[in-house]
């Protein structure tokens, strides 16, 4: 940055200091909203799950730690906590080795892919399509008993007989999975080339000049210094992760067996289903908030830690 | 300068502050004016296009000198209720609202449903078919839904299927080939090995679980008790044999392959109400893929199992700025004879007024059942149906049956005590205060 001239900077001050204030005007609509209809829900919400209020009541009563002790030895939301995190894994890991295999061929100068800007956009397009669409398209794939999968392998000979995918506890995962890593290894793939396209060219062409291999250059170079990105992509996808709700409520409703029922289907189904039990909900929701603030500060301090490793090299 | 960016400021800060009191002001100002009614609007909610037609094509015509509006808002049927219960009884809400049997009671039995009464309905329903005055009726007695339809259920079946395999030619000789559950399956055999296992005698097994669960004794709770219906574990079997035997085509209920068998020729047929005739059968005879056209080799028969399927029952909101109206309006669609008559021609709708029912059924036919006479048959099954067997827990309840134990039970995924424990625990989660042993 420029410095001004040494007589002129108390004056600049001052004006700057005057504007200052305009600053906090504009940010108090932002500032309403958020403690209108963010702040206050969190705290009305921590509220209700010490109270038990259900179905058409208006009133509740206070009953202390009552719901969280239920709510830990309640199988089905543990068996959704589960669920949530096994469908993370599941989409996490080939979403991320993708991404990494293609960003790394994009942005490499020997290869010199053509066409590259096209493989982009199509990698891309699945997460511009609205997740109803996408339910509904790959209920229609995988229908039972004359679905065009159902088809397609009994005509090549892989399967004898039409088989229920959405009848199967572990298909349906791995649909719902597959789906979330279809959706989502686009936008990590692009995340991750910008990362790698922020290095210094000179670095490569430097190991390269030494004789380093691909695979080489790729392990020793490129992901220790994307290390910040990858961390980052870790922390958003786990967040959006253990609020998956849109795919495997639409698609089958976390059935069967409750194999897909996440925790915020959870919630969406205490609230708003059957006898509507608001205090289960928000109970379910707190701990929800707490696995969030817990694994994101986790991951935050990994993330503090090897950026200074980063840097140190 | 820095005036115009302080008028931005306070202009935005101004804004906001106004939309805030405007919120404010939605909540309060309680419902103060019961007296007139001009210029205002009725709000009605609906999750099916009846209502619409009901109220557009019937209910306006007859009454050209009403001085305030009606709005219908149609509301998905998956999002309904959650739609609803929040605005419910409040200034936002609907005045009238139609409600689907399967979750008729929760509302009947939230106090938070008008009383009929004060439009006279006690005389107007004197013909109602009992059982569909019984589910309107809230734990006191006072009714506050009715519904213009009753909704006994048959088995529907395709002519042309029936004679070339079972060589059945009138819906007598077809009712006795499935008078009873045994004979069901028995012919669901015969169909089956006639036809080197082409045809299926059902689409679903739901064909199997909507009549039986229709047809139970017990309601699902007792005194704050779950109770399972013998029949309940007699249908678990029986959808066993049927998805092992390959009986059924096995297909899941309202799925596009659950439609077009309504069009192909694989599908002996399909257990459904009296509104499954006109609102899932005939719509999806005629196949836009293939052509094929089914209309007019439907029969129906009343089938093993007497049974009541759904139905769309009215009642105003208690306290609702048109509760009167909308009262009025209820009971006119669930008790005027002129309008029953009109649209049980018009639409092959089964209606709940018994004195509709007697004059028009010497006379009625069905072009989509081949002259044949639906009316009769319905009317002799819907004698049969217990209204007391609808709780508000039933929605939720057969949800959790049929997706927890019986579909996996059936299709040979688990034991039948897995499956009975899977049903429990989905009850007991939904509602806690229950005792399910």
């Amino acid at each position: 940055m420029k410095t001004a001239p040494a007589d002129l900077q108390p004056n600049h001050k001052g004006h700057f200091e005057r504007y200052n204030r305009y600053g906090y005007y504009f940010l108090t609509p932002f500032f309403i909203v958020f403690l209108i209809f963010s702040l206050y829900p969190i705290i009305y919400t921590i509220y209700l799950s010490f109270t038990d209020l259900a179905g058409w009541n208006t009133t509740s009563n206070f009953v202390g730690f009552k719901n969280y002790l239920a709510i830990i030895h309640n199988d089905l939301f543990i068996k959704a906590i589960k669920n949530t995190f096994l469908l993370w894994i599941l989409n996490f890991i080939p979403q991320i080795g993708f991404a990494l295999l293609l960003a790394s061929w994009f942005t490499n100068q020997k290869l010199k892919l053509k066409g590259t800007t096209f493989f982009k956009v199509a990698f891309y397009l699945p997460n511009v399509i609205t997740a109803a669409s996408v339910a509904v398209l790959f209920s229609a794939l995988f229908s039972y008993p004359m679905g065009p999968i159902n088809m397609l392998l009994i005509k090549l000979g892989l399967i004898s007989s039409a088989n229920n995918f959405f009848q199967s506890n572990w298909a349906t995962i791995f649909i719902v999975s597959f789906i979330q890593f279809w959706m989502w290894y686009g936008q990590t793939m692009i995340v991750i080339q910008s990362g790698i396209l922020g290095i210094n060219e000179s670095l490569f062409e430097s190991a390269r000049v030494d004789g380093a291999t691909d695979g080489q250059i790729f392990r020793q170079i490129t992901l220790p210094l994307i290390k910040p990105i990858l961390l980052y992509t870790m922390v958003t996808s786990l967040i959006g992760g253990l609020q998956i709700f849109d795919i495997p409520f639409l698609l089958t409703q976390g059935g069967p067996n409750n194999s897909v029922l996440t925790i915020t289907m959870y919630i969406y189904e205490q609230a708003f289903q059957g006898n509507r039990n608001f205090y289960l909900a928000a109970t379910a929701s707190v701990i929800l908030l707490l696995i969030s603030i817990v694994l994101s500060l986790l991951m935050f301090r990994a993330f503090k830690g090897r950026t200074k490793v980063g840097r140190a090299k | 300068m820095h005036k115009r960016i302080w008028k931005i400021a306070s202009g935005a800060m101004l804004l906001t502050a106004s939309m805030l009191t405007l919120a404010a002001c939605g909540n309060s100002s309680a419902n103060s004016s019961k007296s007139s009614t001009k210029g205002k609007t009725l709000q009605v909610w609906t999750f099916t296009t009846d209502m619409k037609k009901i109220i557009n094509n019937y209910y306006k015509p007859m009454h050209k000198n009403l001085d305030y509006k009606i709005k219908i808002t149609v509301v998905p049927f998956e999002n309904f209720q959650t739609k609803l219960d929040p605005v419910l009884g409040t200034k936002n809400g609907p005045d009238l609202i139609a409600l689907d049997a399967s979750f008729v009671k929760k509302y009947v039995d939230s106090g938070k449903m008008a009383d009929l009464s004060q439009v006279g309905i006690k005389s107007a329903s004197a013909n109602t078919t009992n059982y569909v005055k019984q589910v309107g009726q809230d734990a006191k007695g006072h009714q506050v839904a009715l519904s213009w339809q009753a909704t006994p259920g048959a088995y529907y079946y395709r002519a042309s299927l029936a004679k070339k395999y079972l060589g059945v030619t009138t819906p007598e000789q077809m009712q006795a080939k499935v008078d009873t559950a045994a004979d069901f399956t028995k012919t669901a055999q015969e169909v089956n090995q006639k036809s080197n296992g082409k045809i299926f005698m059902t689409s679903s097994i739901s064909d199997l679980f909507e009549p039986m669960i229709g047809a139970r004794k017990t309601p699902w709770v007792v005194n704050n008790k779950l109770k399972i219906d013998k029949s309940m574990l007699d249908l678990m079997d029986m959808s066993k044999q049927f998805v092992s035997g390959k009986l059924t085509q096995d297909t899941t209920e309202q799925s596009s392959e659950y439609f077009s068998g309504m069009s192909s020729n694989n599908i002996m047929g399909y257990s459904l109400p009296s509104w499954g005739l006109f609102y899932w059968l005939q719509p999806n005879a005629k196949s836009s893929k293939t052509g094929n056209n089914t209309a007019g080799d439907w029969r129906v028969v009343k089938g093993p199992w007497s049974y009541s399927w759904g139905g769309t029952y009215l009642g105003a909101v208690k306290n609702s700025p048109m509760e009167h109206e909308a009262a009025k309006i209820a009971k006119w669609v669930a008790t005027n004879p002129k309008f029953q008559t009109k649209w049980a021609k018009d639409q092959n709708d089964f209606v709940s007024n018994q004195t509709v029912v007697k004059k028009i059924t010497p006379q009625f036919t069905s072009k989509f059942l081949g002259g044949q006479n639906q009316y009769k048959q319905f009317a002799e099954s819907a004698k049969d149906i217990d209204g007391k067997l609808l709780t508000k827990y039933d929605q939720t309840i057969q949800k959790a049956f049929v997706d927890n134990a019986l579909t996996p039970y059936s299709q040979g995924k688990i034991s039948k005590a897995a499956a009975l424990k899977a049903f429990k625990d989905t009850v007991q989660n939904a509602f806690p205060d229950i005792t399910v042993k």
